[in-house]
């Protein structure tokens, strides 16, 4: 797939941008202006040039119809592809169909006629009939083009509170409804996937953009399920659209769930269940409203007791990015760019993981918890010293989110910036006082974009993979020792995917001969993604081809090269400790104190 | 720029979008040119280039093939789309007609190749082809997948080429032998 498109907002938009250029022709035409009729042109193909309530109404229709077409080739061609403002993109692209009808169209339509003579044919390439008709259709393109252009816009997501659940097509049987035989293990090594399910809003919590509904996930679903099954992974990171199920306080909507859970429980596959992925339902409002970490844990609690199967969970996807992207960066949700937004922002998901993780233990004491976060590393550009202390602030801003949820201590200089944007004492004391479950999983995620440097100007560029998975995960491993998952990564480069996925996995070979227990890898996502290339900071409908598949479910190169990994190392890949047997001598790189110590 | 369409669109090792693109333009071509052949459109150009009509519709079709292998090797993956292809391929099929029948053509002998109907013809036969070329594309790579799927691998194909009769080499067809004795 090229683009996602919204095929009726570019059908309306070019029959919107036709109906203005016929609405301004004919009036000039009445004016007594020497304008190129194109209507008339088209419509007496069909019917005598006499009859022009015949003719009209036939060419227009015709005109309509091609300004329909044209347009669905500038959603899937040209939209966004130029940094200008949506009518100029209009205007541009207008240029190509302007050419066609001068060269091309024009005098060919004029040949179809029979008798030829009822239009005077304006030569080979239409050139030879003077200006005025030329430029009249150049004009007539331009003002198709710019209202066109205009009405084209947002392609993907949906305002808020119009979102809609696919409606359940099949009776559930009774069985996901029911316990499991075994209690979820470690005994199997995961390999595993995941279904982007990403749902933030935008534009002020008044657009939603819903990953699943746009990857088309909600209209291929079962197929979804079967290409997981089709790689030989076992294990599906997923995420069950929030938006869509906590409809309100005590309030939900299982259909869409109970179908899914259905197929799952057919298929053999685990799901690693996500109660929140960048986004909550619009009566929640967003993260700086405190109520979500009770709603969140209700929510979770129902959940793990209507598919008391399920035994995989992981309570909030990336806290520190969620917390960054929407109060930070100001890019979802409440879009803030302050520090004291950021500290609620993350003060409330952790608070919320705490008390899901809580309200599943109530229903399902054997439940895993994966908790995954963005493996994030600063590196200062220059021995300046602010700009060292940005890097090492960043290095512990980091850790914020995991800190508070696994009841570990931030640095003194953090805490003390926690309580000065807005943390209670009690809060704070409420975190370091809960005891954390022993069957715990750390997530550690790793793109090529997680590490940056820190430049002169105090911003962070990304700058590739520098250190690695490795080393990062070493980082996150020495601080909180948990058992750790690889739980995303992919390539935005289709070509390099297979290649970035070995490292990946040799990554976490090296790791655990080193003494940290890995107990499992994912490659993220099943199929490509949506506007991942800038953050799905806003809705273009660009595809991002980091997918096992892409978006007409055929499968890419990293597709086969992960089922053959999974191939080669299912049965060597066991997992050897158990819960709460750690290896305190893993021989991981210097932590960067350490080194300066050692420097010293 | 941001956004490329194109982007990401290499194929798989499963996937052969020139191959599929001709073969999908070759059965495309077919219901084109008959339309063009009944309609009697194709006399004109063949007169104007001076060759049998049969003739034309035969190298037409060849023409057709290898303009859908070119659409096939600048879609790629990406041909494969069951929502948009239709209308990529009608995109293809006006584009095929402008630069084809129409500019090359016209340039080349200094006049129109067909006139009336039968002008009117020829563009509905190269937008009919286009249609079908993005519709019957999925289908066209769907069946080149299931033959590189089950076609043997480069190390059967060699063992088949240095033991065509597939025999057990001669230790083992003794110590066949042997068990069986």
């Amino acid at each position: 797939m090229i683009r996602v498109v919204s095929w009726w907002k570019a059908i309306l938009a070019g029959v919107a941008g036709a109906l203005a250029w016929e609405a301004t022709a004919r009036l000039l035409i009445w004016a007594g202006l020497p304008m190129f009729d194109i209507v008339r042109l088209l419509g007496t193909l069909f019917v005598d040039d006499g009859r022009s309530w015949l003719w009209w109404p036939a060419g227009l229709a015709l005109h309509l119809g091609v300004g329909a077409l044209w347009a669905i080739f500038y959603a899937y061609f040209f939209w966004s592809v130029l940094p200008y403002r949506p009518w100029q993109q209009g205007l541009v692209f207008a240029a190509l169909p302007a050419l066609l009808a001068i060269l091309i169209a024009r005098p060919q339509l004029e040949l179809m006629h029979v008798p030829i003579t009822r239009f005077p044919w304006s030569g080979l390439f239409g050139l030879s009939g003077g200006w005025t008709g030329p430029l009249s259709i150049a004009l007539g393109h331009a003002l198709w083009g710019a209202v066109m252009g205009a009405l084209y816009t947002r392609p993907v997501g949906r305002k808020v509170g119009s979102e809609r659940a696919p409606k359940p097509d099949r009776a559930v049987p009774d069985l996901i409804f029911k316990p499991a035989a075994d209690p979820p293990s470690l005994k199997d090594f995961m390999f595993a996937t995941g279904i982007e399910c990403s749902y933030p809003t935008l534009d002020k919590g008044s657009w939603r953009v819903d990953q699943m509904e746009i990857c088309g996930h909600y209209r291929h679903w079962r197929r979804d399920l079967e290409l997981v099954r089709e790689l030989g992974i076992s294990y599906l990171r997923y995420g069950p659209p929030l938006h869509l199920i906590l409809l309100g306080p005590g309030r939900y909507d299982w259909s869409f769930m109970d179908q899914v859970a259905a197929a799952m429980q057919r298929l053999g596959i685990c799901p690693i269940v996500d109660f929140c992925h960048f986004g909550l339902p619009d009566w929640l409002g967003n993260f700086q409203n405190p109520e979500l970490c009770h709603a969140l844990g209700d929510y979770a609690g129902a959940f793990a007791r209507r598919y008391p199967w399920i035994g995989h969970y992981t309570p909030i996807n990336e806290m520190y990015v969620c917390a960054r992207l929407s109060a930070l960066e100001g890019l979802w949700n409440e879009q803030c760019t302050d520090e004291r937004s950021f500290v609620t922002a993350a003060r409330h998901l952790a608070k919320a993981a705490v008390l899901v993780t809580q309200a599943v233990r109530r229903e399902r004491p054997d439940a895993i918890f994966v908790n995954n976060e963005s493996s994030e590393f600063y590196q200062p550009c220059c021995p300046d010293p602010e700009i060292e202390r940005i890097a090492d602030f960043e290095n512990e801003r980091r850790f914020i989110p995991l800190d508070l949820l696994y009841a570990h201590p931030p640095r003194d200089d953090v805490r003390d910036f926690l309580f000065a944007n807005g943390m209670p004492k009690d809060e704070y004391a409420w975190f370091m006082s809960q005891e954390v479950p022993e069957r715990t999983i750390l997530g550690v995620d790793y793109y090529d974009w997680n590490e940056k440097v820190i430049n002169r100007d105090g911003h962070a560029d990304a700058m590739g993979e520098l250190f690695g998975w490795y080393v990062i995960t070493s980082q996150y491993y020495r601080r909180y020792k948990r058992m750790v998952m690889h739980t995303e990564t992919n390539s935005r480069d289709p070509s390099d995917a297979p290649m970035w996925l070995w490292r990946q996995w040799h990554n976490v070979e090296l790791i655990r001969k080193a003494g940290v227990p890995v107990v499992g890898f994912t490659w993220y996502s099943l199929t490509d993604q949506i506007d991942w290339d800038i953050a799905v900071s806003r809705p273009i409908g660009n595809v991002t081809p980091v997918g096992l598949f892409d978006l007409n479910r055929d499968v890419r190169g990293v597709g086969l090269a992960y089922k053959q990994l999974i191939e080669m190392f299912r049965d060597s890949t066991t997992v050897c400790p158990r819960w709460g047997e750690l290896d305190e001598t893993a021989a991981l790189p210097p932590q960067p104190e350490q080194e300066k110590e050692a420097a010293r | 720029m941001s956004g490329w369409p194109f982007q990401g669109s290499d194929p798989s090792p499963l996937q052969r979008p020139r191959v599929a693109g001709a073969i999908a333009a070759g059965i495309a071509a077919i219901p084109a040119a008959a339309l063009v052949w009944l309609t009697g459109s194709a006399r004109m150009p063949a007169q104007v280039i001076g060759v049998p009509e049969w003739l034309l519709v035969l190298l037409s079709i060849a023409g057709l093939a290898i303009s859908g292998g070119i659409y096939g090797s600048i879609f790629l993956r990406a041909a494969n789309d069951r929502r948009g292809g239709w209308l990529f391929g009608l995109g293809w099929g006006f584009l095929t007609w402008s630069l084809g029948p129409i500019t090359v053509f016209q340039w080349w002998i200094g006049r129109p190749v067909a006139v009336g109907e039968h002008a009117a013809w020829l563009l509905a036969a190269h937008l009919l082809w286009g249609l079908l070329l993005g519709a019957v594309f999925p289908l066209a790579q769907n069946g080149v997948k299931r033959t590189i799927e089950n076609a043997p691998s480069p190390r059967e194909q060699s063992l088949q080429r240095r033991n065509p009769q597939g025999k057990a080499p001669g230790r083992y067809r003794r110590m066949a032998g042997g068990r069986d004795a």
